[in-house]
């Protein structure tokens, strides 16, 4: 693609209101720069097809004002100057050449050689998760990091940061992780993940269709979940209520023949309504990050059923630094019984005191233990598994 | 002829001496009142000339001036009316003199002569020098505590003046039946089942008078809960309890029949209320706000994010001094209100931010919900739970839980402990008391240095846990140290900040 092709391309993506749909409509039988330049002129472009429903000729007028009053060759000196790499269909690390709907261009901040690399895991999965979901995802990311496989998500806010955490908190430097976003990289959304979207993009790699300045609009985030899933070699749904994104981006696996496996849930958990429901379809349980390393064919199924992964998700993942062996501290039995309600979400300290029998009193003290040692955390009278890394 | 009536008004809650001084001249009829009066206490001309007229007694057709010294201080509502009634027949000779000497009289005259109630009718009575005080029957009893022996209440204007003039006897002295009858039953907590956590943080909030925030779904049963308050905290001493009276008494609330209020009182305003409403004064006569008619009581503000941020901030200076100052140009009032503040809300908008993943709010809409309380108001929250809804299988077929009658016995014995410490409650020790009435055991210090390390309590969250952790001591019968579950469990009741109204995930 040749300078003045890019410059018509991301001047046309820069125009409010422009998706890949309307974009390949509008280029349809004439190419980027002819359509711009008639835009200019005040001329509807030459197409042969009617016009996708919803386009009202206000918003053509409102690109042809764009049109005229922005420069291209400014647009892509604006994305160069931030350090960000714009990629077309001819680069030779383009994800997305046997995409039913690939993206016009892409809009990428860190390590591209990321591209090439495989395989990839998509983590998705609802905002509104428990605290089990939460360490499920941060511990799906950790693992599947150590294991050396890639981790793709969304970078929104419950399960997609969670995974990415994750993933991030493994080894030094760089780090197997690719966010994929649906605003313009200088946008961080949601705010309170910007720090973890400079972290993806420092040690990973940061993507997105949209160029700089596009706000989070609605549609903008389905669109952004076929590229997550056009990505990954199989997309793992870690929590999920009826109805969500994280089912947006199952139907795109679908679509392209990805597997989508399944963290099973509690059926009284209406976060777990979703994935519980993809089970009942068919798809494949996921228990830990080595049934995914599995299907991936990154090691061999284990003869005899892995250890209780119930267990191991809630020991402490790294020793806490307490005195004496501090590894395997002994548990009293309340502190075991407590561990067992709270695993499966999280437990109000009324459900604990009638489920233990015990007073307030002996139960607050075995959760002083449980915290110390990292287990549990006490949101308001609310008992939840604590996360291993900072909160998401 | 010149007469003079002891009475009295009322300002803030406190009661000022007022003598009507009535004096007949010859001229054309007529009527002065100078000592500004305000607009009820001015047109009493209307009001006495037809009670005089109707209990049969004639107007005299003369001027008369009637001046209401102090004249500085300004004068306002009715109470006047029956001094005024009493001043204008003494000195249109229709009373002797020495008929009235001795007496004070406070009461609105209606206009068939009926002698009605006053508010603040307990403070008046206190401030009025005299020997013998006629005052209406309603109200009598109240004012009797203040001035036991003298108090004679009056129905009629008739009846009193012909029993002045010796035709028949004047109403007897009212007696006073000092009684401990904190009146009729509240709703006890034997309902409230399946919630221990909210069981234990009333019991400690009714025992140390520590402030309590209910933070819970619709249907949780905030509400119920913070209505079973009332009943756990002990009668109210004498000192209180006049004080509760005159400040009610002024309100115009209802006080009991024997006259003093006994229970602690209850109050629940609507979050619609103004800060007037809240804290006191309004046009003209200052009244006292709901922060005053809780006092020594319960402040309960259900829907706590609802109230104007204005009215919620405006309750911080009651909160650290237990008083609150109106202010005019004329004068500066100073009302009581050491209240115990009951605070009820929902964790965010759609009431299901406290259950895990089930919050259907947007970020955006919890973050606006957590801006109207500020964290200054929330800090003054010692204890702070999350409420559940009880199951309902075991509101309907579980078994009674311990009673309010038992409970309150424990809340009374801890009151009474720290009355002994010599501290007015566990909720307002210094950082001496503190140091000498609740000395940390080994175990109880390994739990806070536990929290002080993973940073889920802050310096001044960790003098409040050792404030509530001596109440949960007291109340579990142990007087000297504080050891590690008790610090614990005052942990557990004190949800930090962030999760009570935190922008979460």
């Amino acid at each position: 693609m040749n300078e003045p092709e890019l410059e018509a391309r991301l001047c046309l993506l820069s125009m409010p209101g422009m998706g890949p749909a309307r974009f390949r409509w509008l280029t349809e039988s004439e190419s980027p720069s002819a359509v711009v330049e008639s835009l200019r002129r005040g001329q509807v472009p030459a197409v042969s097809r009617a016009a996708p429903t919803g386009l009202k000729r206000e918003l053509i007028a409102r690109w042809e004002h764009y049109a005229r009053v922005t420069d291209g060759a400014s647009l892509v000196r604006d994305h160069h100057e931030r350090g960000i790499t714009i990629l077309g269909p001819e680069h030779q690390l383009w994800p997305f050449s046997n995409d039913p709907e690939p993206p016009v261009l892409l809009f990428a901040r860190g390590d591209l050689g990321l591209l090439a690399r495989g395989p990839k895991v998509g983590i998705v999965g609802t905002r509104r998760c428990t605290s089990v979901g939460r360490r499920v995802a941060t511990r799906l990311g950790a693992d599947l990091a150590a294991a050396g496989v890639g981790v793709v998500s969304g970078l929104a806010l419950g399960i997609d940061g969670c995974s990415h955490r994750g993933a991030l908190s493994v080894g030094g430097g760089g780090a197997f992780v690719i966010g994929v976003v649906a605003t313009g990289l200088d946008i961080a959304y949601p705010a309170s993940h910007a720090e973890l979207w400079d972290q993806v993009a420092d040690r990973g790699l940061l993507l997105s269709e949209s160029p700089l300045g596009v706000k989070p609009q609605k549609w903008r985030f389905p669109a952004r979940n076929r590229l997550l899933a056009g990505l990954s070699t199989v997309i793992v749904v870690v929590e999920s209520h009826e109805r969500g994104g994280a089912l947006s981006t199952v139907d795109e696996a679908v679509r392209r023949s990805i597997e989508v496996l399944v963290v099973p849930g509690s059926v009284l958990s209406s976060a777990s309504v979703g994935t519980n429901a993809l089970l009942y379809d068919g798809a494949a349980p996921v228990r830990s990050g080595e049934d995914i390393a599995t299907f991936l064919g990154l090691c061999h199924p284990p003869i005899s059923p892995p250890s209780n992964t119930t267990t191991s998700l809630l020991e402490p993942r790294s020793a806490p630094s307490i005195e004496g062996d501090g590894l395997h501290p002994t548990r009293s039995q309340l502190e075991l019984d407590i561990l067992q309600e709270v695993a499966s979400g999280g437990a109000h300290l009324d459900l604990l005191i009638s489920a233990t029998g015990q007073s307030l009193r002996r139960v607050a003290e075995a959760l002083g233990k449980l915290d110390h040692d990292n287990l549990v955390r006490l949101d308001g009278s609310v008992v939840t598994l604590a996360e291993e890394w900072p909160r998401c | 002829m010149l007469a003079s009536i002891p009475s009295g008004v009322v300002e803030g809650i406190d009661g000022i001496a007022v003598t009507v001084e009535v004096h007949q001249s010859a001229g054309l009829p007529s009527y002065f009142l100078s000592g500004l009066p305000d607009a009820a206490c001015r047109e009493s001309r209307d009001r006495v000339r037809a009670a005089i007229q109707s209990s049969g007694l004639k107007w005299p057709p003369a001027r008369l001036t009637i001046n209401l010294a102090p004249s500085a201080v300004r004068k306002q509502g009715a109470g006047l009316d029956l001094a005024i009634a009493l001043g204008i027949l003494v000195a249109s000779k229709q009373l002797e003199p020495a008929e009235v000497a001795g007496y004070g009289a406070v009461g609105e005259l209606g206009l068939d002569g009926s002698v009605r109630q006053v508010p603040g009718l307990v403070s008046i009575a206190a401030a009025i020098v005299c020997d013998q005080l006629l005052v209406p029957a309603v109200g009598a009893q109240e004012a009797a505590t203040v001035r036991p022996g003298c108090v004679r209440a009056v129905d009629h204007l008739r009846d009193l003046v012909s029993a002045l003039q010796g035709n028949n006897h004047l109403p007897g002295v009212v007696k006073v039946n000092p009684s401990m009858d904190v009146g009729p039953p509240v709703p006890d907590l034997a309902d409230v089942r399946d919630q221990p956590v909210a069981r234990l943080a009333l019991e400690v909030a009714a025992a140390g008078g520590h402030h309590l925030l209910m933070v819970g779904p619709p249907g949780a049963g905030k509400t119920m809960l913070a209505k079973r308050m009332a009943g756990l905290l002990p009668p109210l001493d004498d000192l209180d309890a006049l004080m509760v009276t005159r400040v009610h008494s002024v309100a115009g609330l209802a006080v009991p029949e024997d006259g003093l209020v006994r229970r602690a009182p209850f109050r629940a305003p609507h979050h619609g209320a103004s800060a007037v409403a809240m804290i006191g004064g309004g046009s003209g006569a200052i009244r006292p706000g709901e922060v005053s008619a809780s006092h020594a009581g319960v402040l309960f503000l259900d829907e706590l994010g609802e109230f104007p941020v204005a009215v919620l901030e405006a309750l911080r200076q009651p909160l650290e001094e237990g008083l609150v100052r109106v202010s005019r140009a004329q004068s500066s009032v100073t009302l009581p209100a050491r209240f115990q503040l009951v605070g009820a809300m929902n964790p965010c908008p759609c009431g299901q931010g406290g259950v895990d993943g089930q919050c259907r709010c947007s970020p955006a809409a919890r973050a606006r919900y957590a801006r109207r309380l500020s964290a200054p108001l929330l800090d003054r929250f010692d204890l702070r739970i999350d409420v559940r809804a009880p199951d309902p299988l075991l509101l309907l077929d579980g078994g009674l839980e311990e009673s309010t009658e038992a409970v309150a016995r424990r809340v009374a014995r801890v009151r009474r402990l720290a009355q002994e410490r010599g501290i007015r409650s566990n909720a307002t020790m210094s950082e001496d008391e503190l140091d000498e009435f609740a000395p940390l055991s080994a175990s109880a210090r390994e739990v806070l240095e536990r929290s002080l390390t993973r940073r889920s309590l802050t310096g001044r969250g960790l003098k409040r846990v050792r404030c509530v952790a001596r109440t949960i001591a007291d109340l579990e019968d142990e007087r000297l140290k504080i050891d590690g579950p008790a610090i614990a469990q005052a942990i557990a009741l004190r949800a930090p900040l962030h999760s009570v109204v935190g922008v979460g995930s």
